[in-house]
């Protein structure tokens, strides 16, 4: 019987996440996961490193790196898979979705799910640790080339058992057990056994895929807490502000001075009076900000239209 | 033990790993809520064993065949005799599969055996702790016992403690009192 290693063709893009003793080389990180990956049936796959971040040095333009290469290989492949820290990659997730327009195929976020926080561990435990990490790097690398060698479509993320798309994905507590959720809509699919598809494939659209590079870095975010003090300049140095987990409407006072658009992150929609301040409850928290980051690219004149941007889908990313 | 396959083959596989005392699980519905709480990349990583039909197989196959090989899992990949797959067995060659992974050719009069074999010989975990011998047990012997079991250890090459175990391993094995008990 045919192997599906000569039907698919699948692009891996590393971005970060590797482990490498000696310390890392591009070279080095090629020929791992080259060595990870060549036992596998799935799909023929190529490697390319994009870069080595770690969750704490992962950057907005990665975004851009990620979708320029997506673009130029986007005939010679099947689907994509980017290996990227858990930490901080929904960032990237998100602007990368926000960014690329007509996607028909899939482009699967993975890698270790031991986050950076594990590096002070006892050096009893620490051989145990590293195997465990290579070996959740491998089977996690193994099921994303799975999920891009099949027919869904979408930037999704694929760190566990549970698949979803990056612009419906949040962050789950811990003690929930699995590593996101997804906002307001089924899973893309379960990995049990095999890939189990939930989610209705969408149709292409025909369009070729487009890249849309330009985004602004001009996006405060805070979470009000008490006694949250703003920058000076921060009417100057930014363009909008981004409340995170605001319960009900600010204290006006907290908010007196700042005269950019201000748009609460909420759980539930409330009223307000307040002329600048935007009420946004049906999207991540991730998904709003790398929104706002395309939106801002360029110039926005009016907060009526800002708001009507913001409760109109761009990527359905809406809950 | 736990084991996954999705394989009927024209043989219910299944079947013939219950009754060698397997548990088998064929598919998500099968697996206990304990097995599916906690993080992890796949359900596969809860069992002690996969068994595949290479010739044969579910359409998730190259997946399973992936995933056994980076989890190093005992993993018997069952052809015919008379058709054996000739791509993927040149893949399972390779010599970094890893010695986990088992190709076996099989007819329909060995199946049973080939199955038999492979349930009784991979061991979960918690049994290899409970079949260390690390229990003192003193025997008293006469010397004429004695003699036997020296003698019965320079011609098998055992050791005389390893050699009352096996006897009674095979006791206990045989015995379906004790099995029923």
């Amino acid at each position: 019987m045919k192997s599906a290693k000569a039907n698919k063709r699948v692009r891996v893009l590393y971005a970060g996440g590797l482990e490498i003793s000696d310390g890392f080389s591009p070279a080095v990180a090629q020929q791992t996961l080259t060595e990870y990956l060549e036992l596998q049936l799935v799909a023929e796959v190529s490697v390319t490193i994009i870069d080595n971040v770690t969750g704490t040095t992962t950057r907005p333009g990665l975004a851009v790196d990620i979708g320029k290469d997506i673009v130029e290989h986007y005939g010679d492949y099947d689907g994509f898979v980017i290996v990227h820290p858990l930490e901080n990659v929904l960032p990237v997730a998100n602007l990368l979705r926000f960014m690329l327009r007509n996607i028909s195929k899939p482009i699967v976020f993975t890698g270790n799910i031991m986050n950076d926080k594990f590096q002070d561990i006892p050096p009893e435990l620490a051989i145990g640790i590293q195997n465990y990490k290579q070996i959740n790097l491998r089977t996690s690398l193994v099921s994303a080339v799975q999920l891009a060698a099949v027919d869904c479509v979408g930037v999704m993320m694929a760190y566990d058992s549970r698949v979803v798309r990056a612009v419906r994905a949040v962050e789950a507590p811990i003690i929930d057990g699995q590593l996101f959720y997804s906002f307001r809509e089924i899973e893309v699919a379960r990995i049990q056994f095999g890939i189990q598809m939930y989610q209705v494939v969408p149709k292409g659209t025909g369009e070729p895929i487009v890249l849309s590079p330009e985004y602004s870095n001009r996006i405060y975010t805070a979470t009000l807490e008490h006694n949250h003090t703003f920058p000076d300049d921060i009417n100057e140095a930014y363009d909008v502000v981004v409340l995170k987990n605001v319960t009900g409407e600010p204290d006006s006072q907290v908010l007196q001075g700042i005269v950019l658009p201000i748009i609460a992150h909420s759980r539930l929609p409330w009223l307000t009076e307040q002329p600048n301040l935007i009420c946004i409850p049906n999207i991540t928290f991730d998904a709003l900000v790398a929104k706002l980051m395309k939106i801002y690219a360029e110039p926005q004149p009016d907060i009526s239209i800002l708001e009507r941007t913001l409760h109109t889908n761009m990527v359905n990313e809406l809950g | 033990m736990v084991f996954f396959t999705s394989e009927q083959t024209g043989f219910d596989i299944p079947s013939l790993m219950r009754e060698y005392g397997a548990t088998v699980w064929t598919s998500i519905e099968d697996v206990p809520s304990y097995a599916l709480d906690g993080i992890s990349v796949d359900v596969l990583d809860r069992v002690d064993g996969i068994v595949l039909d290479i010739a044969n197989h579910s359409p998730n196959f190259h997946y399973l065949l992936a995933q056994s090989i980076v989890l190093q899992k005992p993993t018997l990949c069952l052809y015919p005799e008379s058709s054996p797959p000739r791509d993927i067995l040149k893949h399972l060659y390779r010599k970094n599969i890893p010695k986990t992974i088992h190709k076996v050719p099989y007819t329909e009069s060995s199946i049973r055996d080939i199955i038999r074999q492979f349930v009784t010989s991979v061991q979960p975990a918690q049994r290899r702790t409970k079949e260390t011998p690390n229990i003192k047990f003193t025997l008293r012997l006469t010397e004429s016992l004695d003699e036997y079991l020296a003698w019965l250890s320079d011609n098998y090459n055992i050791n005389k403690a390893e050699y009352i175990r096996k006897l009674i391993e095979q006791q206990r094995d045989n015995d379906s009192n004790y099995r029923n008990a």
